[in-house]
């Protein structure tokens, strides 16, 4: 057949809107080849690439920060403030994890451009979670993300924990996306669409039947298992006690993130009509799960990693409750402020979460001096790393004036604001006991007598991104406005 | 041309609740994948099915798609299930007892 | 004559499925799971996805499930549960889960049949490109005239159309999904590769050596050869990871001076 060209049905303005995806696709690719032909020595240049990439594609977000919402490759993409957001905080997470990686990858013999490949193309499936307006780019957004991740999770191949956790995280990974997909084959089945405005006008007049039902099961043990909220959050503990520390952080942040954004989009684009009130109950359940396990669990841990695993569920579900703000029950559009408040907890987890991250690499290799003790004393030996630790535990728990403190206060007021008064008062409760195990580590850096020794892994990297993230946590702690105001039109921006 | 739709749906439903079965049941890793693939498949035949019943071909390109990602996810899955058995000498899940499983 | 057919391959499917999930060896769980994805590949055609169900052969059956058997034959002698009781809680689980859940989940379904209007045959031609054209942005709006005669009249969605509309409406979907080859291919390769590390030897052991002595903060000292140092730290680096239990120190003969300045 002649007359068929792909290219007439694209046009530049589908490449502008997605230059930050596609600039990090060619820079994964560059990767590629330059692992070929640099000689070994020039080797540092791959990191400089990553880093340069993903500054340029941060830039290219910042420059190109849409003022309305703009439709790209035949609807299957939407580009607005709110998922410009989200992909800033990927972009972040990403650069962050590149800085603290560096000595870790060598220390553990596996510094290989690989992973830094891995890191790209995983960045770039969750921005197009980020960006997607049909169930299928979301998927497939889905996959990109996690399957990389996978990899990364085994990458200390000669580990027997970080295999078992890549196996782990795999299996339940691939379980979910299959219940994921499910869901989204019974909605396309009931309304003969997967794009999200379309969806919107199908479900509008839609009653909750059956198989609706089912599929909105199906549709929340997906995107459930990727927030980590209980009760799918069975994998998060070990995969990230077993993965690499990196892996963990970027997994951390940049997973949760681009889940939920997605997640958040298709509830309220598509499900905002007769449905929310049944999203909302299932939605609560799920997010009083996850504060009140995540947290208590937490308590009882010895292992700063896996009090931070249980921790990243407690916080997932103050993400959820952020979300449910944003569904008023009775009414049919959504509010803004529950969204707002969930873009910018994103935004602050990303330092502190990070940071935290940061000095468990500093101060151990993969497996070792990751108990609580291994911290005692800190404050005399390392101040400043002590002091560094404290803010990301204080801005984690939620008090000011870091960034953390925030972005629960906004979360909290949203939740209210919405009615959800009770979730609120859970969610301040369970702070209440996550003060309770932060602190518990504070006591042993501040209180406790050094241990025998320590041992340091020092890097420019690490310091840089340890100071980066002390400031941004205290900085915008102080001076939250800026990126309040940017999410707020984000999301302002979902409804058009 | 006769054969009404629920008898698809019927069939993939039946599919996806075996293969997830299988997935809680079954300790071998890769029997485990095996009944994952199971699901997808489940999950493929819905779409067709739909498909077929809307009058549309949408339906039919997300099974090309997924099928892709399934092959691209096997990969995958695979060298992971190799690097287990290289570090356990095993592929049973109820062996690898360094993490809680 | 369909009738047939449809039977034949729905019981096949259902069979192979559930013997798929039953079978204790892994090879034989394969086998059925080949004939599974084979009974599905002919339900595809008898809904007229003929290009799936070419795709669903080479795809599943001739690529997907040549590396699994690959695979089982590898790590064959692996065998599921050797000598190891079920765990009672699993059988209480699996059945609660067979005899609850899945009536439920299936009765539940069936509310689509119920729900869905009766069969209809594909809308005539002409129409129905019209109403796809109209969920379409103008930009890609199909042309009647390029769909060939098979969907002209209205019998089949051939592969032609299909083409059309990956490379059209779903043309991101698909470079996506290039994407996602190219990271499983990456993946593969990372898991798999002999060497694990981008440095020769002696760049690797300079590295190391840096390491040690900026990850205790000690001078190298005096009067001993650093390569000596460092083949000890790479012994224990290996040991550690075969016996990730094992209290392994990271640098034994300099520990008590390695509490960086606090002395």
């Amino acid at each position: 057949m002649t007359g068929f060209n792909p290219l007439d049905y694209v046009n530049s303005s589908d490449f502008l809107s997605t230059a930050p995806e596609l600039l990090l696709v060619g820079v994964g690719l560059l990767i590629l080849m330059l692992d070929l032909f640099l000689p070994a020595k020039r080797r540092e240049l791959i990191v400089q690439v990553t880093v340069m990439g993903l500054l340029l594609s941060l830039a290219i977000v910042w420059i190109g920060w849409p003022d309305s919402q703009s439709e790209a490759f035949s609807g299957m993409l939407v580009v607005d403030g709110y998922s410009q957001f989200i992909k800033m905080v990927v972009l972040l997470g990403a650069l962050l994890v590149v800085f603290i990686s560096g000595r870790y990858l060598r220390n553990e013999g596996i510094y290989v451009a690989e992973f830094y490949e891995l890191l790209l193309f995983s960045s770039v499936g969750m921005m197009v979670m980020a960006s997607g307006a049909n169930l299928l780019t979301i998927y497939l957004g889905l996959e990109l993300m996690s399957l990389p991740l996978y990899v990364l999770a085994a990458f200390l191949r000669a580990n027997r924990r970080s295999t078992e956790a890549g196996l782990k995280y795999f299996l339940l990974g691939g379980f979910s996306s299959a219940l994921l997909l499910y869901g989204i084959s019974l909605i396309y089945g009931l309304t003969g669409t997967t794009n999200l405005m379309a969806l919107q006008h199908s479900l509008a007049s839609l009653p909750v039947s059956p198989p609706l039902l089912v599929a909105m099961v199906l549709l929340v043990a997906g995107f459930g298992f990727k927030v980590s909220a209980v009760p799918f959050h069975l994998w998060t503990p070990d995969v990230y006690m077993g993965a690499p520390t990196p892996v963990v952080a970027f997994m951390s942040v940049g997973t949760k993130a681009a889940a939920i954004a997605a997640f958040a989009r298709l509830m309220v684009v598509s499900f905002g009509g007769l449905q929310s009130s049944v999203w909302a109950s299932m939605l609560i359940v799920l997010a009083v799960g996850s504060m009140v396990l995540g947290n208590v669990v937490a308590v009882v841990q010895n292992n700063v990693k896996r009090m931070l695993a249980y921790s990243a569920i407690g916080h997932g579900g103050y993400l959820l409750v952020g979300l449910i703000a944003s569904m008023k029950p009775g009414s049919v559009v959504g509010l803004p402020d529950g969204l707002t408040s969930l873009l910018f907890y994103l935004f602050g987890y990303l330092f502190a979460n990070i940071g935290a991250f940061a000095v468990v690499i500093y101060l151990g290799r993969e497996g070792q001096h990751e108990s609580y003790e291994d911290y005692s004393g800190l404050a005399q030996t390392r101040p400043w790393l002590a002091a560094v630790m404290m803010i990301f535990l204080l801005s984690l728990t939620g008090i000011p004036p870091t960034i953390g403190f925030v972005g629960k206060f906004y979360i909290f007021a949203a939740a209210i604001g919405s009615g959800y008064t009770v979730l609120a008062l859970i969610g301040l409760l369970t702070s209440t006991i996550s003060l309770y195990y932060y602190m518990g580590l504070g006591m042993y850096m501040y209180m406790r007598p050094p241990v025998e020794r320590h041992v340091f892994y020092p890097t420019r990297g690490l310091t840089i991104s340890l100071i980066v993230c002390a400031v941004a946590t205290v900085l915008f702690g102080i001076l939250p406005q800026t990126w309040v105001h940017l999410a707020q039109s984000g999301v302002l921006q979902l409804w058009h | 041309m006769t054969v009404p739709f629920g008898w698809y749906l019927f069939l993939s439903a039946l599919l996806f609740v075996i293969g997830a079965v299988g997935v809680l049941r079954r300790r071998n890793a890769i029997l485990l994948f095996m009944c994952i693939e199971l699901m997808l498949n489940a999950v493929n035949l819905t779409f067709v099915a739909a498909a077929r019943h809307l009058g549309q071909l949408d339906g039919q390109l997300f099974v090309f798609l997924v099928i892709l990602v399934a092959a691209a996810e096997v990969a995958i899955g695979l060298s992971i299930i190799i690097a287990i058995y290289k570090s356990h000498r095993s592929v049973d899940v109820d062996d690898l007892k360094l993490l809680k499983w | 004559m369909t009738d047939f057919i449809f039977n034949l391959f729905w019981s096949m499917v259902l069979v192979g499925g559930l013997m798929t999930v039953t079978r204790r060896e892994p090879v034989h769980s394969a086998l059925w799971l080949v004939a599974t994805l084979f009974g599905l590949a002919v339900l595809y055609l008898l809904m007229s996805g003929e290009f799936l169900f070419a795709v669903q052969i080479f795809v599943y059956a001739g690529g997907i499930m040549v590396l699994y058997l690959f695979v089982i034959f590898l790590v064959a002698g692996s065998k599921e549960g050797e000598g190891r009781p079920e765990p009672k809680l699993h059988r209480v689980l699996g059945f609660v889960l067979v005899f609850l859940f899945a009536p439920i989940f299936i009765t539940l379904l069936m509310g689509l049949k119920v729900a869905s209007e009766p069969e209809v045959g594909p809308p005539p031609p002409a129409a129905a490109v019209a109403a796809k054209n109209d969920s379409l942005p103008e930009a890609i709006q199909l042309n009647p005239a390029l769909l060939g005669p098979v969907e002209a009249s209205g019998q089949k969605m051939n592969t032609l159309v299909f083409g059309t509309r990956l490379f059209s409406e779903y043309l991101f979907p698909f470079e996506l999904v290039s994407v996602v080859l190219l990271v499983a291919m990456i993946g593969g390769i990372a898991l798999s590769r002999k060497r694990f590390t981008s440095y020769s030897e002696t760049e690797e052991a300079k590295m190391l050596a840096e390491t040690v002595y900026r990850g205790v903060r000690i001078a190298p000292p005096s009067g001993e050869d650093p390569e000596q140092i460092l083949q000890v730290f790479q012994q224990e680096n290996l040991e550690r990871h075969r016996h990730p239990g094992s209290d392994f120190k990271v640098f034994p003969d300099y520990e008590e001076e390695s509490n960086d300045g606090s002395k």
